[in-house]
């Protein structure tokens, strides 16, 4: 079973062959998903794509709504000025969250216990977080309700949806410990 | 000496609607099911540097009314507020302040 322990300023994380390796898949596909132009018939990589980093084209709001959960729209109230934030931004937005996820598979690939600055935690958190909002979107889970619902009557479950259930559990937990670890640095750093 | 008359430059005012610059916007976060507690707590902590209490209290304000407000200003920096939480992956948006909540 994973573990998770403040070394100094440092954090410690175990995991278990078949978790990490787990872990590199599930990340590998989110930086796919993260990499993904399916709108566009520009063939050039993102980061030469100076058009859109400068946010000078539209760019289409996702068809899929776990991408579209990723990046979001600013207002849902109102679609003209969306578009345009989404013109201008989501570039960006997009590039930290890729970011992010190539900070957690630079983390896995170095073995199975993990030592994470404080920084590489944060990118860690906001990956994870990323994650499971996809998990979440192709479980079905978009309400507090459906939640409850797919615990309650978990053994209706496919054993594939049963599966990804036990993962999203398995990655709250690494986000809360993280996340948990963090905050009790921060307030321990107050108290000197 | 002289005395030079000093021309007297009229600035050419556009008179612009001031309403969209004195309106003030509003950053606000909505409840969902993935989102933990301590995550959302630590994001209004560390971001807004709210303290532990204040950020504790509006985040159990978007866990139990469904949403909170958590910062009022102009547009712009809503705007920049609203895609640092979208970057944190909380589902958040920026609004003009109908005065409602």
């Amino acid at each position: 079973m994973a573990a998770i322990d403040a070394r100094g300023d440092d954090v410690v994380l175990t995991l278990q062959d078949n978790e990490r390796s787990l872990m590199l898949t599930v990340f590998t596909d989110l930086a796919a998903l993260l990499a993904e132009d399916s709108d566009s018939d520009d063939d050039r990589p993102d980061s030469e794509n100076w058009e859109a980093r400068l946010g000078l084209v539209d760019r289409p709001r996702p068809q899929d709504p776990a991408l579209l959960r990723l990046l979001p729209d600013v207002d849902p109230e109102d679609d003209e000025r969306s578009a345009e934030f989404r013109r201008l931004t989501e570039f960006d937005l997009k590039q930290a969250k890729a970011h992010n996820v190539r900070i957690v598979l630079l983390g896995l690939s170095k073995g199975n216990d993990i030592s994470l600055t404080r920084d590489e935690v944060l990118a860690w958190m906001k990956g994870l977080n990323d994650l499971r909002l996809v998990l979440a979107v192709r479980l079905g889970i978009d309400t507090e309700e459906a939640q409850e619902e797919k615990y309650a009557h978990r053994e209706d479950l496919s054993e594939s949806e049963d599966l990804t259930l036990t993962l999203y559990d398995f990655l709250t937990w690494i986000q809360d410990r993280l996340t948990t670890t963090l905050l009790e640095q921060t307030q321990g750093d107050d108290e000197i | 000496m002289s005395n030079p008359t000093t021309p007297v430059l009229e600035p050419e005012v556009d008179v612009r609607p001031s309403e969209n610059l004195a309106k003030p916007w509003r950053t606000v976060v909505f409840n969902d099911p993935v989102n933990l507690m301590s995550y959302v707590s630590f994001v209004f902590q560390t971001y807004f540097g709210y303290s532990e209490e204040k950020a504790h209290s509006l985040m159990l304000e978007v866990h139990e009314n469904g949403r909170s407000v958590v910062a009022t200003g102009g547009r712009e920096a809503m705007e920049r507020d609203t895609q640092a939480m979208h970057e944190y992956g909380l589902w958040a948006a920026c609004q003009p302040d109908s005065g409602s909540d």
